[in-house]
């Protein structure tokens, strides 16, 4: 396979992490949270400080889940508890991550190359294959459990949630405690994944996340049977194809940030227009409405 | 039943636009009945509701429902023992989720929620027997996402779910008034029926006189945070109601 | 407007932005050689443009077609995108180049992640050693080797004693992003003690706050010294203009501050590094040593420049011996 697109598809599903990540609080609960360019990075750089102090990459890579999930967690007690807007409260978070990550090792850069990763011993398409179908999987359950409805509600229509005697601010803080984990591991993939960590990290990764999701919308809009977290996986992996594929065109990749805008733009507009060659292909969309075709005496 | 005792609410105070809505405003609801309350714009009804809801908070008085004084719990915490249709048909369900999962939500209202699956395939029979009252073929439509369904069957999803449980009290906030009168008669008359079946307490705030009337036992009409009317609605004619209004609102605008 | 006439639109906007981005990558790919013999294909990985950079980039050219070496370059800029310059490396390791020369420190970083058996050659990297691509400087023990931007701080800083020996605290204003102006701080103040100074310095994340972090310094410092670092190079005028009109004279790492405002510099020029890298790359393909015997090496020469607009306003004695033999700039 063409070593660009193989790079494009690793990169493409540590890149899924994130989109998965950033779903939750951009698609479920309606959130706009800056902080993924804050915590992108303090995954990268909690897996740097314990993978050093020995622990094994394995239990490296869930610290910096947690650490991520304590971020998400200040953001949403920012907002919640002292009511700042959620987009400032994300920034805000970003700041004081900033500060966080650099003081977390003393440096900006932290060369990887001695150390052991995930990467080490198995070949990275099918660790991350493996990592993001359990992801997945494990999302898609969380989703359909009582407390994940609630999530989902809280981002539909805080009244309803109330009505059922539940706090939507707890719905909220789970959701930005959940996602920015995930961000964070993300992060910690990429730095086990290109050999190094460093604070430049997170800068436009909220581009790539909302691009993921905005082409992983686009390409299955009409398609409803496809669940939300395979819709953030083809984003993420079809973002970084197309980037591949124009770097493999031989195309500057200055140009490259000019056909992502234009990619999306193109998808965004197959969305909101229709001609008859679009309807055609929607059509096949409406029987996907009804979500199950089996007899309601089966159920 | 329901007890509003001395009840004061004012909007913008301390600022030269104040409102004051209630000056120890009192109220009793009885039980297993439907209470409507009328009244022109303005008049308090709305807030009345949400301040029975705890949507709004009191500035003086108590909210007293079935012997507890429930003034200082918050809303999420009343709503346990409520149940409100509002007039929006978007705001008593979640639209991107499907009849079913939204009934099995409003199932679980008193309940602890966990991480255990939602929808439940034991409760099927109960929601499609629920859904089959309605009769507007929603038995059918148990896997469509509720944004699909048109205003009509949204308030009658709402109903059921606001219902679902046998709150002490169901609000009615107006909840026909965003839909046109063919929908609206439908959606009143599976009220009723929903009302009479399981006698549920019930305060209907509505701007339609003569559904007010048709639909309740009891007829209370505000003007300005009091009562001016209070009668069986047996006893009342639309025409006295109309009577009452044109002389309230002449009197507002002469003053 | 119709649809079908916005997906023209749009699909001539798109095949115009492909074939002009194709046309300006045509330049700076390879060409096809035109003679036979031993070829050698060279990728250059570099992290972003910037003229130190591109300097680094031409210097090592150079060097390779002054010696007569038969090379294909390859040349990819990651635009400061770190995954990219990741994705290139990959490229580059599966088009099996013969060498990977890598500029700037995580560019080399992702060639050194991307391939353990191809010879990569850094440069524009200030501390190898802590970045992890050598094991040290005299044996590199790897696939990787290069030539190191580490300024000669001891000398520079030593200039400002040379030129007033009551000089005492020395002001530097860094990019906290940037992990080559940390580890310049980190030995400016070891070369601090040892000289008699004291660094006091001030750290910023964004280039809008350069002129405050200079406020909050200028009154406590008798000089200003400004290491090679991105974000304070960019802003160098207006840092050059606070510091001359508060009096306080300036030493820049490198000749392009100068330029910009700065008293003198006594520093590297990044096209002589590059040409250092090259000379290395010719060791490595034509006589065919491997990276792991070559010493990494720091820069081979230094010019001293300074500026005389800066030092006539500061009112000091060009026949200084500190300005000796140094190439005036700003007249």
């Amino acid at each position: 396979m063409n070593a660009l697109i193989l790079t494009s598809l690793e990169q493409g599903l540590i890149f899924a992490v994130l989109a998965m990540g950033v779903t939750i609080t951009y698609k479920i609960l309606d959130i706009a949270d800056l902080s993924v360019e804050g915590t992108f990075p303090l995954g990268a750089f909690v897996f740097a400080k314990f993978a050093m102090a020995g622990f094994s990459p394995a239990i490296s890579s869930i610290f910096a889940f947690g650490y991520g999930a304590v971020a998400g967690l200040i953001t949403a007690l920012l907002f919640v508890k002292l009511r700042i807007r959620p987009l400032l409260a994300g920034i805000l978070t970003m700041t004081m991550l900033y500060s966080f990550n650099l003081r977390l090792n003393g440096k900006a850069n932290i060369p990887l190359f001695s150390y052991d990763s995930l990467f080490s011993d198995i070949s990275a398409i099918v660790l991350m294959v493996a990592v993001v179908v359990g992801i997945k999987i494990l999302m898609d359950l969380f989703l359909k459990t009582e407390i994940g409805y609630l999530l989902i509600a809280t981002g539909d229509n805080e009244a309803l949630v109330r009505s059922l005697g539940e706090n939507s601010n707890k719905y909220k803080i789970i959701g930005l405690m959940l996602a920015n984990g995930l961000v964070a591991l993300s992060g910690s993939l990429m730095a086990q994944y290109q050999g190094f960590v460093d604070i430049t990290m997170g800068a436009s990764i909220i581009v790539v996340a909302l691009a993921s999701i905005i082409i992983g919308e686009t390409v299955s809009k009409s398609s409803s049977f496809l669940s939300i977290t395979t819709r953030a996986i083809i984003g993420a992996v079809s973002y970084k194809l197309i980037g591949g594929i124009a770097i493999d065109l031989g195309l500057s990749p200055t140009d490259l940030r000019a056909i992502s805008a234009i990619i999306v733009i193109v998808f965004i507009s197959y969305n909101n227009f229709s001609s008859p060659f679009i309807k055609s292909i929607k059509k096949q969309g409406g029987r996907a409405r009804v979500k199950s075709k089996k007899p309601l005496e089966e159920l | 039943m329901l007890k509003v005792r001395n009840l004061w609410k004012s909007f913008n105070s301390d600022t030269d636009f104040q409102i004051d809505v209630f000056r120890g405003f009192n109220l009793d609801i009885e039980k297993n009945k439907c209470t409507a309350i009328i009244g022109p714009n303005g008049c308090g009804k709305s807030t009345l509701l949400n301040l029975v809801s705890g949507s709004l908070p009191v500035d003086k008085g108590q909210i007293i429902l079935n012997g507890e004084d429930i003034t200082s719990l918050p809303e999420e915490k009343r709503a346990l023992k409520l149940g409100r249709v509002h007039q929006s048909p978007s705001m008593g369900v979640s639209p991107s989720l499907t009849i079913l999962e939204n009934l099995s939500l409003a199932n679980k209202k008193g309940e602890s929620f966990s991480l255990k699956g939602l929808v439940k395939k034991r409760n099927l029979e109960l929601f499609i027997s629920m859904l089959k009252d309605l009769d507007l073929g929603l038995e059918d439509k148990l896997h469509t996402q509720v944004k699909y369904l048109s205003g009509g069957q949204r308030q009658s999803l709402s109903l059921i779910m606001a219902a679902m449980k046998h709150p002490d009290l169901l609000l009615l906030d107006e909840h026909t008034a965003a839909l046109d009168p063919k929908t609206s008669h439908v959606v009143m008359e599976k009220t009723r029926e929903l009302l009479d079946k399981h006698n549920i307490t019930t305060m209907m705030v509505s701007h339609h006189m003569g559904d007010a009337l048709k639909y309740s036992q009891r007829i209370i009409m505000l003007d300005k945070g009091k009562i001016i009317l209070d009668k069986p609605s047996a006893d009342v004619s639309e025409k006295e109601l109309l009577d009452i209004y044109k002389a309230k609102l002449a009197e507002r605008i002469i003053a | 407007m119709k649809k079908s006439n916005l997906f023209k639109i749009i699909s001539v906007i798109l095949s115009m932005v492909i074939l002009s981005g194709c046309a300006a990558s045509g330049g700076t790919g390879g060409e096809a050689p035109a003679e036979e013999g031993e070829k050698f294909v060279v990728g250059i990985n570099q992290l972003a443009e910037h003229p130190a950079l591109d300097a680094a980039r031409d210097g090592f050219v150079e060097a390779l077609e002054e010696a007569g070496v038969d090379v294909e370059v390859k040349y990819q800029n990651a635009q400061g995108d770190i995954p990219t310059s990741l994705a290139i490396a990959q490229g580059f390791v599966k088009d099996e180049v013969d060498l990977i020369y890598a500029i700037a420190t995580p560019a080399a970083q992702s060639s050194k992640q991307a391939t353990s058996d191809i010879p990569v050659l850094f440069s524009a990297v200030t501390d190898p050693v802590a970045s992890g691509l050598v094991d040290s400087m005299e044996s590199p023990g790897g696939n990787v080797t290069g030539a190191s931007d580490a300024t000669p701080m001891k000398e520079q800083l030593s200039m400002f004693k040379q030129l007033d020996p009551s000089i005492e605290q020395i002001g530097i204003v860094f990019n906290t992003s940037e992990s080559n102006s940390e580890i310049q701080v980190e030995r400016a103040k070891e070369f601090a003690d040892e000289l008699g100074l004291e660094i006091l310095e001030v750290g910023v994340s964004n280039i809008n706050e350069i002129p405050q972090a200079v406020d909050s310094i200028i009154n406590d410092i008798d000089g200003l010294y400004a290491i090679t670092d991105n974000m304070v190079a960019s802003a160098i005028a207006i840092v050059a203009d606070k510091v001359n009109a508060a009096g306080i004279p300036s030493i820049a790492a490198e000749g392009s501050m100068v330029d910009g405002g700065l008293l003198v510099s006594n520093g590297i020029s990044y096209f002589e590094l590059g040409k250092q890298a090259g000379e290395m790359a010719r060791k490595i393909l034509v006589d065919g040593m491997s990276p792991a015997e070559i010493p990494s090496e720091k820069a081979g020469t230094t010019t001293t420049v300074f500026n005389q607009q800066t030092l006539e306003l500061l009112g000091l004695d060009p026949n200084h011996e500190v300005f000796q033999g140094a190439e005036a700039v700003g007249e």
